[in-house]
């Protein structure tokens, strides 16, 4: 055991020997080095023109397809007008009733007496509007009664009823004997222009004692109606005018991207519908309809022409529409507006004295401006922007060798583009920019036929060098400014031609980075 | 002897030109007789004492081993700083290249003359094994880059394997005849850890748009591993196994000796812990080809982590538990022939391999084997092995009886070479692929001296051959 725990003695001094001519310092590897060659996908993308038009603020503008392909822009706004509603405002009306109380004496009755009673009419007397019929959405009649001379043993109640008001088909009927206020809510009142029947009946109540009525004795009743507003009217609602409150569309979907651009749309649709919901000839005119880019106005020119007479419904509750075209459409999409302005009056029963008219409280005017603008056309000086922020710091300049840029897109969409990316500081101070002139053309447009649609793909496949300038600003870029210029393609003379976007026609990019890094790195 | 020549010259150029693998084979042991653990490479030797015994720790080996490289084929001093050439370390890869590693520890050994004809030979060896194996391709991607994959693609498999285990062995060498020995021995294994890739292939393909679509599958087993803070010893035992030896040995000429043996034929069921790491080729497929300016258009910001969460998952190992399976262990071949010059001097001849999962290792070995009187024996050897051809080896042995200290390795002797060179070993160190050597001490008793006097007395100039069974 002894010569074994040599052995292992002699093993630890043979391996501290071994240890002690063993120089650690000789693999603490300081640097790294190699040469690497690589080329890395940037960005790739099957893009169709809604991904494209992707940006533009949806709450403004669609961008739909027809059935055969077409693309085109819907704008669709409608403004709702209660302005003609607002016309009718009931006043409250205080109607009184004397009912005469014969002299006297009137001897002791354990039972109700019904003394006297009178049937009258009673007229609103509203003006100009002659109702024939109203549903209360609220309202209050107050009762009242005032006997002269006053006369303390005359113990007596009134009892109302409105044949002509009612409720789930029974008649408004009550007694009072103060002042007694009722809910016409919900109440269907038949009028005959304004006009309508009232029974009243005096009821002496059960009495000990005789009373004694003195001559010229007399019950007022008085009836006064208050709050009221309507579900519905109807009759003849008056010869009347109000102004439509004005109202601005934004059309504003592209931002700056149009600011500067020239476009001319082939086959633009401008329409003006207007929804109304009054059973009432209403003439509607149009002070101001217009198409607005900062300071240029182009006025809407309508089929019919302003005022115009809208179409009313026969029923309560149903909804006529009228159309009205713009015929100088094309001008106003060429403006590429930003925003539609109306300002209009309308005016119900013009000239007329009589009619049977319906207002519901809902009825409104509804005035839909609609446009659809198919991508079928011209445009040039499109200009579409964005800033990404980069961070290559990790990466020393020294190290790339060289960079190009390989860029590869086939598209079959009618728009030529230079691309350009500029290098700007943190501050968005533009230093340099990546591409040559000659090099920006890396979207080439599709052939297209005589129709403007598609006859071949435009195809660039490139390599664009970067030189080692160029490279040492980009590393030490803080943004990245992405400038696109789009223009439509031209015919063989350079002039513009009408061309159609379809949501088939496809731009497929494919974009890589080749370079070769000279690596030297410390530990 | 002409037709022998060339048939040995071919089989050298194949050696060389064979698919360099690591092996485990010790070919300056195996001349070294005085060494009782020579006998582990050949059952049919005997030991040159009737008896041996070694504790705990009797006999160490350790082995190292990369088939593509050293250490300065990639870093060297630029200005005085130490720099590693990614460049040149890719240069002198390989198509495959194994990195290995193996360690064995005697916990008991016995070799006992129960008769003159029959040796018994026991041994309890704790011993593992784990290489690696990483194609060419796979650092070139790393190295240099992508730009030579553009409108192509590489495809690339790595393995790797791990081994514990140990090895319970009884066995016997016998004379069967004046001329033959033969020998064998069987082995119990009781496995510890094992984990080995039953498949591990990847590729990378760049398009003409420089995309890049990596896909990969693999199939990992391993045992002992998953739940490893869990295991209980009564664990391992589950896994069992049973492999043997054989061996032996011709007396051709009167000097001159062949011999041959095959070590390590069998295999370890593993049944303890049991996992399986899959990669499903269906799944473990991505394609990146830069910023999806649709998504970017469409305002879908959080698409790129949401791509990195797919790329995540694509390639996230499925864990689960699997069914029992076998290893083989790395077996191999030894065929060699020693010629006596003298009565304590002869050299040998060494061709030997290893076949480990469809990989054959051969290599091959030359060496002088000189005893020094009774006490020092001494070896040293040229050794062609793992791809590498300077392997200059040594063997020493002690033989103090009742104990003998010995340390052997297939290129020990570059040591004292670099030494004088440069005072320490880092020149060693830094120009070696592969590094192996053994050491230990026995208890050993009884040398035949008796016998190898008199053989040698009766022979030529009265003496004889000493018996060394084989040697």
């Amino acid at each position: 055991m002894r010569v074994h725990g040599l052995f292992w003695v002699a093993s630890f001094a043979v391996a501290t020997l071994a240890v002690g001519c063993f120089n650690s310092s000789e693999y603490e590897i300081k640097k790294i080095q190699t040469t690497t060659a690589v080329s890395v996908p940037l960005a790739f993308g099957s893009l169709n023109v809604q991904d494209i038009l992707n940006k533009v603020d949806k709450s403004i503008v669609d961008v739909k397809v027809y059935p055969g392909g077409l693309v085109y822009f819907q704008y669709v706004k409608t403004f709702e007008s209660i302005d003609i509603r607002k016309l009718f405002v009931f006043p409250n009306k205080n109607l009184n009733l004397s009912l005469p109380v014969l002299p006297g004496s009137i001897p002791a009755s354990a039972t109700e007496l019904r003394f006297t009673s009178v049937s009258s009419t009673l007229d609103f007397n509203f003006s100009p509007e002659k109702l024939k019929e109203i549903q209360f959405k609220s309202g209050n009649i107050t009762v009242s009664t005032s006997l002269f001379p006053a006369n303390p043993n005359f113990v007596f109640e009134v009892e109302v009823k409105l044949a002509n008001f009612l409720l789930n088909g029974v008649p408004f009927q009550t007694r009072a004997l103060s002042s007694t206020n009722f809910s016409l809510t919900n109440y269907i009142a038949t009028l005959n222009d304004n006009k309508f029947p009232v029974d009243l009946a005096l009821i002496i109540k059960p009495h000990t004692n005789t009373i004694t009525v003195a001559p010229g004795t007399i019950l007022t009743v008085g009836l006064s109606f208050s709050g009221m507003d309507f579900k519905y009217i109807k009759g003849f609602l008056g010869d009347r005018s109000t102004a439509i409150i004005p109202q601005t569309f934004n059309l504003d979907a592209f931002g700056a991207a149009l600011d500067k651009s020239k476009v001319s749309f082939a086959d633009p649709r401008f329409s003006v519908e207007i929804s109304n919901d009054y059973g009432i000839p209403v003439t509607l005119t149009f002070n101001t309809l217009e198409a607005r880019k900062n300071s240029t106005k182009v006025t809407m020119v309508t089929n019919p022409a302003s005022p115009m007479a809208l179409v009313a419904p026969a029923v309560l509750g149903q909804t006529t529409t009228s159309m009205v075209s713009v015929t100088n459409a094309k001008q106003i999409t060429d403006l590429v507006p930003d925003e539609i302005y109306y300002s209009a009056a309308a005016r119900i029963n013009q000239s007329l004295t009589s009619g049977n008219n319906f207002c519901a409280d809902t009825s409104k005017l509804r005035i839909k401006i609609r446009s659809e603008v198919p991508l079928y056309g011209s445009a040039s000086g499109i200009i579409l922007t964005d800033t990404f922020g980069i961070d290559l710091s990790a990466i020393k300049s020294s190290e790339v060798q060289t960079a190009s840029l390989k860029a590869k897109v086939i598209n079959e969409l009618p728009l030529d583009a230079t691309i350009q990316i500029y290098l700007a500081d943190d501050k968005s101070l533009v230093t340099d920019s990546i591409f040559t002139t000659s090099q920006t053309a890396i979207v080439v447009g599709s052939k297209v036929n005589a129709i403007g649609e598609l006859l071949s793909s435009g195809v660039y496949d490139n390599e664009i060098p970067l030189n080692q300038d160029k490279i040492n600003k980009l590393l030490n870029a803080k943004k990245l400014i992405v400038k696109s210029v789009m223009k439509t393609v031209r015919n063989a003379s350079g002039s513009p031609i009408d061309v159609k976007f379809k949501s088939t026609y496809k731009m497929d990019i494919n974009i890589g980075l080749n370079t070769v890094l000279k690596i030297n790195r410390d530990l | 002897m002409k037709r022998l020549l060339q048939i040995t010259w071919i089989g050298f150029i194949l050696i060389l030109n064979t698919v360099e693998v690591i092996a485990q084979t010790e070919p300056t042991l195996y001349f070294m007789s005085s060494v009782p653990q020579s006998t582990y490479l050949n059952p049919s030797f005997s030991s040159n004492y009737k008896s041996s015994f070694g504790l705990p720790g009797s006999s160490v080996y350790l082995q190292y081993g990369n088939n593509g490289f050293t250490y300065n084929d990639f870093v060297m001093k630029q200005n005085g700083v130490l720099t590693a050439d990614l460049n040149k370390l890719y240069e002198n890869l390989k198509e495959k290249n194994y990195l290995m590693s193996a360690a064995q520890v005697d916990l008991l050994h016995v070799n006992l003359k129960m008769s003159s004809k029959f040796h018994l030979m026991l041994n309890a060896t704790a011993k593992t094994y784990s290489t690696i194996m990483f194609p060419k391709e796979l650092a070139g991607i790393f190295i240099n880059g992508t730009t030579p994959l553009v409108n192509t693609s590489t495809a690339f498999s790595m393995e790797g394997e791990s081994l514990s285990y140990t090895e319970l062995g009884i066995g016997g060498s016998y004379q069967a005849t004046k001329k033959l020995a033969i020998g064998a021995r069987l082995k119990v294994l009781t496995g510890l850890v094992s984990g080995s890739s039953q498949s591990a292939t990847g590729k990378l393909a760049v398009d003409d748009n420089y995309g890049i679509t990596l896909s990969s599958s693999a199939d990992i087993r391993t045992s002992g591993y998953h739940t490893i803070d869990k295991n209980k010893f009564s664990d391992y035992l589950k896994n069992s196994g049973v492999a043997f030896d054989l061996g032996g040995s011709y007396q051709l000429l009167k000097n001159l000796t062949i011999s041959a043996s095959v070590l390590d034929i069998g295999s370890i069921s593993w049944k303890n812990d049991l996992y399986s790491y899959k990669l499903d080729s269906a799944k473990a497929k991505y394609t990146f080809r830069g910023i999806d300016l649709q998504q970017v258009l469409n305002g879908n910001s959080d698409y790129l982590s949401a791509e990195g969460d797919s790329l995540k998952r694509y390639f996230t190992f499925q864990e689960s538990a699997t069914s029992s399976y076998s290893t083989m262990l790395p077996g191999k071949f030894y065929l060699g022939a020693r010629y006596n010059l003298r009565e304590k001097l002869s050299v040998g001849g060494l061709v030997f391999a290893e076949q480990f999962r469809g990989r054959f290792s051969p290599g091959f070995s030359a060496s002088l084997q000189k005893d020094f009187g009774r006490v020092l024996s001494t070896s040293v050897s040229y050794t062609i092995k793992n791809g590498s051809f300077d392997n200059l080896g040594a063997g020493l042995s002690l033989n103090l009886s009742p104990v003998q200290l010995y340390l052997v390795g297939d290129n020990l002797l570059n040591i004292p070479i670099s030494l004088l060179k440069d005072p320490t070993i880092n020149s060693f160190i830094n120009g070696s692929q592969n590094f192996n050597f053994r050491f230990g001490l026995n208890f050993v008793w009884g040398r035949e001296k008796t016998v190898e006097r008199k053989n040698y007395t009766q022979k030529g100039k009265g003496r004889a051959k000493p018996k060394t069974y084989g040697r």
